[in-house]
């Protein structure tokens, strides 16, 4: 290798140097985003009159991602995930077939353990620990 | 063959690369003993690319509005990982732009490169530092701090000053008030009207300088003490070393002395003390304050209004007043006239601070 070869290498070695020096805060700028703390939550409390009569269901916020609360109509409530385990579209209780399902792609799911039933969802939907207190819901993650 | 032969061979039968080979070869440019103001053009043109490229970064982070504006530039700045130091570069950068571009100005001026054939180039540079000061103004205020608030208020109230100009305010301002059509309008000005026609502006200068080449002064060219050096790739390597140099020297004033931000506007608040536009915009700042309530029948404003716009154009056109082959004392007098502009402008800028201590 020539002395001619060697300089070329070290000047693109250092011009690569300063590009990565400039790329490094670059990324990890337009990496920032927000919405942090609500990925923190850990417990969220559901009045009980949200979801009054057996059949009825309701979306809520839990952190950043919803979730859905289900009184089916033998009367047992449970809380998942509203997240569909296909695309993540938001999923809906489904009153007539008694079963989650997602408008998105025909995905459905089972309203008490989450097991994807039929349609394209790769996975159960995530159940949430339920604990059902005088004063109303109160949801954790499991 | 190589990737490398094979991609310029496939660019080679697509693309007319040899004529552009030619023409970068051919193309010359001038070397003597004023050739360093050469440069600032390239500067002015360097901060620029500078600007589009933090300015385009920052709108990943920046939310425009009346509850996030200042919300959001305080979260770049102390949330966001270097956000300090992208917004940092951005405003530091802005301001090198524009003293460079005064520079490049004053050192076209009095090479009196604006004379035939080159008026379109002195035209549109100048369009390009009035459009560079806009940038500059539309940009000051999307931070919508105390400060910003009242800068933008004085300068949108300034219009009114001129015949018709209530119409212009009330159209920046998006009513009567200021508010967050105000910050919709002149986040709009800054981030796709304003750079729009600039860049198209920019486009013709560059196009012009292209085709009439750098000016060497008068005096340079009689005494034949000039050479002429290949622009690719003699000047292209100064001018990439030179930009280098900007680029580090941005970086240090952007990383030891990160741009202020005050605390949020409030239009209820009584202006803050100390109040100064940019320095910029400090010379014209200074003029008006110094105009009565009255002059010659209107009102002081609007006269110093006129004064500076007639001034303006009297500047723009020295190609008419000025053209080339002017000899003798009517040759002199432009000179004269450029260093006039050159101490008002610097002298009332200084007063401007002295008697707006910050």
């Amino acid at each position: 290798m020539t002395r001619r070869h060697w300089l070329d290498w070290i000047l693109q070695g250092v011009t690569g140097l300063y590009a990565l020096v400039l790329a490094f805060p670059l990324l990890k700028f337009l990496q920032s985003g927000e919405g942090e703390a609500e990925e923190k939550v850990t417990q969220i409390k559901i009045e009980k009159n949200v979801i009054p009569d057996p059949g009825t269901s309701k979306i809520f916020k839990f952190g950043s991602k919803p979730g859905i609360i289900i009184r089916r109509p033998d009367g047992s409530v449970h809380a998942l995930s509203a997240t569909c385990m296909h695309l993540g579209c938001t999923v809906d209780y489904d009153k007539s077939e008694d079963k989650i399902t997602c408008a998105c792609h025909g995905g459905r799911y089972d309203a008490s353990t989450g097991a994807n039933i039929s349609g394209p969802p790769p996975a159960p939907l995530p159940l949430l620990k339920l604990e059902e207190k005088d004063d109303g819901f109160y949801i954790s993650k499991a | 063959m190589s990737v490398k032969e094979k991609f310029q061979k496939f660019l080679e039968e697509r693309l007319p690369v040899q004529a552009f080979k030619d023409l970068s070869s051919h193309k010359m440019v001038p070397e003597h003993k004023q050739a360093f103001w050469y440069y600032f053009g390239g500067i002015t043109l360097f901060f620029f690319i500078i600007l589009v490229f933090t300015g385009m970064v920052l709108l990943f982070q920046y939310q425009p509005g009346l509850e996030s504006s200042h919300a959001s530039v305080l979260r770049i700045v102390t949330k966001v990982d270097f956000g300090w130091l992208i917004r940092s570069i951005h405003s530091w950068g802005a301001n090198l732009m524009l003293a460079a571009a005064f520079i490049h100005m004053f050192s076209v001026y009095f090479m009196k490169a604006y004379q035939k054939p080159r008026e379109l180039t002195w035209l549109t540079g100048l369009g390009l530092l009035g459009l560079g000061m806009g940038l500059g103004f539309t940009g000051y205020s999307l931070v919508w701090d105390d400060m910003a608030f009242f800068a933008t208020k004085i300068g949108i109230d300034m219009m009114e000053g001129i015949p018709g100009g209530e119409y212009i305010a009330d159209i920046i301002r998006g009513g009567p008030e200021m508010g967050g059509l105000t910050i919709q309008r002149m986040f709009a000005l800054h981030v796709v009207i304003l750079p729009w026609i600039f860049i198209g502006l920019l486009g013709a200068h560059l196009f012009f300088l292209q085709i009439h080449g750098n000016k060497i002064p008068e005096g340079i060219e009689k005494s034949g003490e000039y050479r002429k050096v290949p622009f690719f790739p003699n000047f292209i390597f100064s001018d990439l070393y030179v930009w280098l140099i900007c680029l580090n020297l941005l970086a240090v004033l952007a990383a030891m002395y990160p741009w202020h931000i005050g605390a949020e506007a409030d239009p209820l608040a009584p202006s803050p003390k100390g109040i100064k536009p940019e320095w910029y915009f400090m010379a014209m700042f200074q003029l008006l304050k110094l105009m009565p309530a009255h002059v010659a029948g209107m009102s002081g404003e609007l006269f110093g209004n006129m004064l500076f716009g007639a001034a303006a154009m009297f500047w723009a056109a020295v190609p008419v007043w000025n053209p080339a082959g002017t000899v003798g004392r009517r040759a002199k007098l432009a000179t004269y006239v450029g260093l006039l502009g050159l101490m008002f402008i610097i002298g009332f800028t200084i007063w401007g601070y002295t008697a707006h201590p910050v």
